[in-house]
């Protein structure tokens, strides 16, 4: 399977998904999420960072302003946003290379902004907006490798969806 | 004492000199040049490559309007975070290579501590202990301030900043840049009750702010109502409303929280500081607030709300007032929040 669809009725589940991947995510893992302003992209990095060991009296903020925001826990996490970027140049003032090719795990927020220069080897998060509170992430494994691991992805995150709390 | 202060934790290059923490001898911001200046008039978008081309002709600018020789100057006063680290690095480098060559002391600055700094470059500057609500694109938070102790963070965001999300609504509706100036605009004369709109408030002790809730309130409503800036005679009424009730609503929470921390630490005045302070409507409803509460409000001029150096040269000041000279300053770094 190469994508898996997962429907989240709120903030909480939402927040469970992130801390999951985040929980899966390895040295080297960039992880691009596509949606709209307010589809959650923030929230979901929150729970990325959770799992990735980052205590939770960090506090995971918007990197709008800053435009990148590092934590460190099990692993390194850099929260890009290149939202505010308008003119690919601009990139050349940011240590975007620092951050998607060390041994951590980046999380981009606006990725189109970073053009052809996005790795082919990724994670794709894709939210809908499905209601007030309701959101639709689909998440694809890009690269072999990434490919390879979608299937024990799928297993975890299958399981979730059905047994989770969190869910209607 | 002659402060030099550097600031490049955003989009701003910015070089200021202090004299005693409050005489401004000169104030320069790379977005504030004219055009024809020889480095140009463009705002720099983004960061460290722009504040390399300004840091060195905005140093010597601020030097030469102050009509201070660079060997005068008594200390340099840098900020050093919160911010984007290869802009801070770009003015940090900057301060400590002056330093360095001058043989004088580099004060390192939280750039929080220089917006609330701000609050003493009033005219009537408050004489005692007070609230800060520290208020911008980037930063909202509370702070007890006790000038001779040094502030205290009584609460922040979780999310997004208050600016962040006018900019954000503002930009969903296509109606232009900052967006809280351009919401303010479309607010006038509105009802700011038509629309009701999420206040986050934590439990009812909570210092704490969230503006993502409201953010995400604001675009369904948009969404739902097919509301934009271009939705022709029927729907300006709407669109005029939604910007108030929005506005309120974030308005309400900012004047809420700053009284609220004003009684739990029992002081009488509060202050505003950060470009969102620029915001008619949260100057008159904090205005209304105090005068119910029997407080002050100090309020100090935009041009001190906004990203600036001034701030920063009187904030070293007040750091080296308090703190005397400090050992290995030449070491310090960056750091982004």
């Amino acid at each position: 399977m190469k994508e898996f669809v997962f429907n989240s009725p709120g903030e909480a589940c939402s927040l469970l998904l992130g801390q999951i991947l985040g929980e899966l995510l390895e040295p080297g893992d960039i992880v691009a999420l596509r949606g709209e302003l307010a589809a959650g992209k923030t929230l979901l990095t929150r729970g990325i960072a959770w799992g990735l060991g980052i205590p939770k009296e960090v506090r995971v903020t918007s990197p709008t302003f800053t435009l990148i925001n590092e934590y460190w826990g099990r692993l390194p996490l850099f929260h890009l946003d290149l939202y505010r970027l308008s003119d690919p140049e601009e990139l050349q003032s940011l240590p975007w290379q620092e951050c998607l090719f060390g041994n951590g795990v980046a999380v981009i927020e606006w990725p189109e902004r970073l053009g052809g220069l996005l790795p082919a080897k990724r994670w794709d998060i894709e939210f809908s907006i499905l209601g007030e509170e309701n959101r639709q992430m689909v998440i694809r494994g890009l690269g072999e490798h990434n490919l390879a691991r979608m299937a024990k992805w799928v297993e975890t995150l299958t399981e979730i969806q059905t047994h989770r709390v969190c869910l209607p | 004492m002659v402060i030099l202060g550097v600031e490049t934790s955003c989009d701003e290059t910015a070089a200021a000199v202090v004299r005693d923490g409050k005489e401004i001898l000169s104030g320069v911001i790379a977005s504030q040049v004219p055009v024809h200046a020889p480095f140009g008039g463009v705002v720099p978008e983004l960061a460290s490559r722009k504040h390399l081309e300004y840091i060195i002709p905005i140093i010597e600018k601020a030097l030469f309007d102050s009509g201070i020789a660079a060997g005068e100057i008594d200390a340099v006063g840098v900020t050093r975070g919160p911010g984007l680290v290869g802009a801070l690095l770009v003015g940090l480098s900057a301060a400590k290579a002056m330093a360095y060559a001058l043989r004088k002391p580099l004060i390192g600055v939280n750039h929080l501590d220089g917006h609330i700094e701000a609050a003493f470059l009033s005219e009537n500057m408050p004489q005692e202990p007070f609230i800060c609500l520290v208020v911008s694109g980037g930063h909202t938070a509370l702070y007890k301030v006790e000038p001779e102790k040094g502030n205290v963070l009584l609460g922040a965001t979780r999310d997004d900043a208050a600016g962040e999300a006018f900019d954000k609504v503002a930009k969903i509706l296509s109606i232009g840049y900052p967006g809280g100036v351009a919401i303010q605009n479309l607010a006038l004369g509105a009802n700011p009750k038509a629309i009701h709109f999420p206040r986050s408030r934590f439990d009812k002790d909570s210092l704490e702010f969230s503006f993502s809730g409201l953010k995400t309130a604001a675009a369904n409503f948009v969404r739902s109502n097919h509301l934009s800036a271009e939705g022709g005679k029927g729907s300006e009424s709407l669109l005029k409303d939604f910007a108030a009730s929005f506005q309120e609503a974030v308005v309400d929470v900012l004047v809420e929280k700053s009284i609220l921390a004003a009684k739990q630490c029992g002081l009488s005045s509060i202050a505003a500081v950060g470009g969102v302070a620029a915001n008619s409507r949260l100057r008159e409803r904090l205005g209304q607030a105090v005068l119910a509460e029997n407080l002050h409000l100090y309020l100090p001029p935009v041009k001190f709300c906004t990203d600036n150096a001034v701030m920063i040269a009187a904030a070293a000041y007040r750091t080296w007032q308090r703190l005397g000279p400090q050992a290995g300053m030449l070491d310090i770094d960056a750091f982004s929040r």
